[in-house]
């Protein structure tokens, strides 16, 4: 037993400390660590945890390393996993956020602060080009899309509103339409 | 109290946003900025760090805005706070069984809430537009310039993202130090 929590704690550690971008990059590590070289849920098990990602709100590298602890040791499980992957977040940050206090005052730091902020509006811009075109998939979606931007950029409606009222749109929307095709 | 505060924040945006740490960020911004934690530049500081640091973007920068509110106590606790709507959300899926995943009352309302989430992430996009190559009312050549070379760099080139970091750091620094 505190073999499988020690296993996911340092393998959720691994994972969550050495991935760029986020945990939609996280899932397939996950598939290749707890299903091929541990063996601890089956291949059925991961397409769950796809699954449950996807369609629960949060972070989905929270909402995956809890499921995966879960089924491989309980809910001890799922505290080592998740602990895991936030442990290696939150030491890094950390320290990097006191180098950036102390050194934040130096001009060239400015100036480095500006060139990412530059290229993270690049890659964000191509990242929201990729998601737009798996997500809209007809008018409907652009409707949707649409009116939660111009809520919350044009007239300062809290996101957590739009959240809600999107999810009634999509229900008046799409209900019809899942009914025949789930 | 600020750790209630952050618990309160945190949680909350945990509870709420689907699609991932993108989607998340103009909640953060919402609630971060509006309390006056941080300032919106320092916020797209923040969130850039995020995304080019290991980990899940939106606990990246919700540590680091704890971090900041409320120094190493503070981190853990916004990071932390993150994970309470999962464990509840999760623990409510295995007694439901298949009624959250499998339901057609669902399904219609996630497809709303992706759609929406396209709209506040182009909403993040333009924040971190207006914070780098439009700023302060005027273009600013130099990030215009950046942000093209990333983006042929990235898109077309395939370049690794933490060379493209690496890289616009370097730009940054040299064009700007001219």
């Amino acid at each position: 037993m505190l073999k499988e929590l020690v296993m996911l704690y340092t393998s959720f550690f691994k994972i969550s400390g050495f991935t760029l971008g986020g945990g939609m990059v996280m899932l397939p590590l996950m598939e290749e660590t707890f299903v091929k070289k541990k063996k601890v849920i089956s291949h059925e098990q991961m397409l769950d945890v796809y699954a449950i990602t996807q369609s629960l709100p949060g972070v989905i590298a929270i909402n995956s390393s809890l499921t995966i602890g879960y089924w491989t040791a309980g809910i001890l499980g799922a505290l080592s996993a998740v602990l895991g992957v936030l442990t290696p977040a939150v030491i890094i940050i950390t320290a990097l956020a006191e180098v950036i206090q102390r050194i934040g005052v130096i001009e060239e730091v400015g100036f480095a602060f500006t060139g990412i902020r530059s290229g993270v509006t690049a890659i964000m811009l191509m990242m929201l080009i990729k998601l737009g075109k798996k997500s809209i998939k007809s008018w409907r979606e652009l409707i949707i899309a649409a009116f939660a931007f111009i809520a919350v950029e044009l007239l300062g409606v809290h996101p957590i509103l739009v959240i809600l009222l999107s999810g009634v749109l999509g229900y008046l929307m799409f209900s019809k339409e899942s009914k025949g095709s789930k | 109290m600020v750790f209630l505060e952050l618990i309160w924040v945190f949680s909350k945006i945990g509870a709420v946003t689907f699609g991932g740490g993108y989607a998340m960020i103009s909640l953060f911004l919402k609630e971060v900025v509006s309390r006056g934690w941080v300032t919106p530049e320092e916020f797209a500081n923040i969130v850039a760090v995020a995304q080019v640091t290991p980990g899940p973007i939106a606990m990246n920068t919700a540590t680091y805005v704890g971090k900041l509110v409320a120094g190493v106590p503070g981190a853990f606790v916004a990071s932390f706070a993150l994970v309470i709507p999962p464990v509840i959300y999760i623990s409510l899926l295995f007694k439901l069984s298949n009624i959250v995943r499998e339901s057609a009352f669902m399904k219609p309302i996630i497809r709303g809430i992706r759609a929406a989430s396209i709209g506040l992430i182009s909403t993040a996009v333009l924040f971190f537009g207006k914070h780098s190559i439009y700023t302060g009312g005027s273009f600013s050549l130099p990030a215009i310039g950046i942000f093209i070379i990333i983006l042929i760099a990235v898109g077309r080139f395939k370049l690794p993202l933490i060379l493209a970091m690496i890289l616009s750091i370097t730009l940054g620094i040299t064009l700007l130090s001219f």
